[in-house]
């Protein structure tokens, strides 16, 4: 399995491929973003788009990633992941390589209970718990 | 003031150019005075270099951060952050965004997005060459040279073939065309595509030249019309016999199959490329995918099922043993009555033997094989606690994982750090775990935290750190290493 970044200019071709992949992420993701915004995000180059790929070229999973500059660390924010994109060593450690070369010095995202224990195989600590309160 | 987005944060992945071509339109000349918000949204227009947006205040210092440009450099309208804490923090950063990673191998190219536009993933990368430029010009779409579009309305005379080449190379893009059945059939002979009426054997007489020649009339087939027309140096006909020797052997091979009926002639159907549908290709497999297996022994996947295993010896003893222990082979039998044993004698000397022994055992684990799904809130143990349960053995580990909390062993290619089996998590998220790991089932994590999966899992991770430190002195899993290394040659 191949990770790879998708240019900005082939966002909005490659959308229609990715999309599934987003939707099942979506499920989890509450009511923060519905699927127009996130293409709207990705398309438009403020989110980074990820795919995983096979040796024959086939797709299996997807990732947007959001960029945060914090005051110690570039963070590589993963804000949707669907498919078969952080599903080894292998594939992770693509994904790393390619945030090191965006400049990120940490990756984060909000897992639930049972991917933050997959991802935990991976190195992955949990830092926060986040809580939500409607105003 | 709308709250915005973060934008900014992220601009400096983004932009190509630290230019502010900033247009601000605010709600009014007051607007910049609120208390440190600006009320106004940063609004891109038609934007024609790579620049971002950013607002400004009132004395011109960059208080947010506008959407990037793309590198198409196609202005975006953005909501700006008002606020000193991220203010203009992206549009600072320039030329390591992501168009640094454009001559990088990790991008997704433009033919592969291509491939999957025509639902032939499969066929760029059995044959790359078929997705060559047709034009030397960078911004030209790579198209394979396989599709119709791309293929020249070739006439049979040189002369209008070089020209159509001409104009391709001239233009810059494919001569445009009728539509042409795609074809990658080629002329043996030559080495030059056919057309799709030469294929077919139904083009008028060829003129010779280039190859694109031997359509031959009607039903006659390429070889047929090539054989008439061999010729020697000064046109002249020629013979059976000194035809076979100018090289034509092969080619009297055929017609005497033909003739015989041995065989009849291959018109070449033109080719079909096949779909990325018809090759299963971006399909998700279902959970209750059970992949062929030869004998017992999963070919890759996860624990089927919760429940401890189950003593099977149907599916791993020879049928003379698994009847009754005392039972005795029939290939023992012509041995007794060679040696004079009695069956009691044997039965009492199998049974005496596999009295002591445990029966080897195929658990409910692997009965279907394939990839099956984990339950959400299993724990994975991994293979190098594992091992540390048994003191080194990983078989000895997965017994006393599955004594005391009737874990399921993962068995499959690879090796423990390897992740080679796929599976999921409930059927929705894909997953990958390794050979040699266990999974303790969610009931069971539960128990172990009292009735919380939270406190359940803690205390796992802490029996894995107090494993590990016990046997390796710190709470680290070992590297990854590739055994080959370290073999002696």
């Amino acid at each position: 399995m191949i990770v790879k970044h998708v240019h900005v200019n082939y966002c909005a071709q490659t959308w229609p491929f990715v999309e599934k992949y987003i939707v099942d992420a979506l499920k989890y993701g509450g009511d923060d973003y519905t699927l127009d915004q996130i293409k709207a995000y990705v398309c438009s180059g403020q989110w980074l788009l990820l795919v995983a790929v096979d040796e024959q070229g086939a797709l299996h999973g997807a990732a947007t990633v959001s960029f945060l500059n914090m005051p110690n660390d570039r963070i590589a924010f993963i804000t949707f992941i669907g498919g078969r994109l952080i599903s080894s060593r292998d594939t992770y450690a693509q994904m790393g390589q390619i945030f090191k070369q965006l400049g990120a010095t940490k990756i984060q995202g909000a897992a639930r209970e049972s991917i933050a224990r997959l991802w935990h195989r991976y190195g992955f600590e949990e830092r926060y718990r986040i809580v939500e309160a409607k105003i | 003031m709308s709250g915005g987005n973060t934008t900014s944060e992220i601009g400096g992945g983004l932009l190509t150019a630290g230019l502010i071509a900033a247009t601000v339109m605010s709600d009014g000349a007051a607007a910049p005075a609120l208390e440190g918000e600006l009320a106004a949204e940063g609004v891109g227009g038609a934007a024609t270099t790579d620049a971002g947006l950013g607002l400004v205040d009132a004395s011109g210092n960059i208080i947010g951060g506008g959407a990037a440009g793309s590198s198409l450099g196609s202005g975006l309208a953005g909501e700006g952050i008002a606020g000193t804490g991220i203010t203009g923090s992206g549009l600072m950063q320039t030329g390591a965004g992501i168009n640094a990673l454009n001559t990088a191998n990790n991008m997704l190219s433009p033919a592969e997005l291509q491939a999957w536009n025509q639902g032939q993933a499969d066929s760029f990368v059995q044959n790359p060459n078929a997705y060559a430029p047709v034009a030397s010009t960078g911004a030209t779409p790579l198209v394979p040279t396989n599709a119709a579009s791309s293929v020249p309305n070739v006439d049979t005379t040189n002369a209008q073939l070089g020209q159509n080449i001409q104009n391709q190379a001239d233009v810059g893009a494919p001569v445009s065309a009728p539509p042409v059945t795609p074809s990658y059939q080629m002329n043996p002979i030559t080495g030059q595509p056919m057309t799709a009426d030469q294929i077919a054997g139904s083009g008028s007489t060829a003129t010779g030249g280039n190859g694109i020649t031997g359509g031959g009339n009607g039903a006659t087939p390429w070889y047929q019309d090539y054989w008439n027309k061999l010729t020697d140096t000064s046109g002249k006909g020629l013979n059976f016999t000194q035809k076979a020797t100018l090289g034509g052997a092969g080619i009297a091979t055929l017609l005497a199959l033909q003739k015989s009926g041995a065989m009849q002639p291959n018109y070449l159907t033109p080719y079909q490329p096949k779909t990325a549908g018809s090759m299963g290709l971006g399909a998700t497999m279902s959970p209750s995918y059970r992949p062929f297996r030869a004998q017992n022994y999963a070919t890759g996947g996860n624990v089927a099922s919760p429940t401890p295993a189950v003593t099977t010896p149907a599916d791993v003893m020879p049928a003379d043993l698994q009847n009754q222990q005392t039972a005795v082979p029939s290939q023992l039998q012509a041995l007794m009555s060679q040696y004079g044993v009695t069956p009691q004698q044997a039965s009492q000397g199998i049974q005496s033997l596999m009295g002591s022994q445990q029966k080897p055992t195929a658990g409910p684990s692997f009965a279907n094989g394939g990839v099956a799904s984990l339950k959400e809130g299993s724990f994975v143990v991994p293979a190098d606690v594992v091992s540390h349960f048994g003191n080194g053995s990983t078989d000895a580990g997965l017994d006393t994982l599955q004594r005391h909390f009737g874990a399921s062993p993962i068995r499959g290619h690879g090796d423990g750090m390897s992740d080679d089996i796929p599976t999921n998590i409930d059927g929705k998220q894909e997953a990958r775990v390794a050979n040699g790991e266990a999974v303790i089932h969610p009931e069971k994590v539960k128990q172990i935290g009292k009735g919380s999966a939270d406190a359940g899992a803690k205390k796992l991770y802490a029996m894995m750190d107090k494993v590990r430190k016990a046997r390796t002195g710190h709470t680290k899993q070992g590297k990854q290493i590739k055994a080959e290394k370290y073999l002696p040659a």
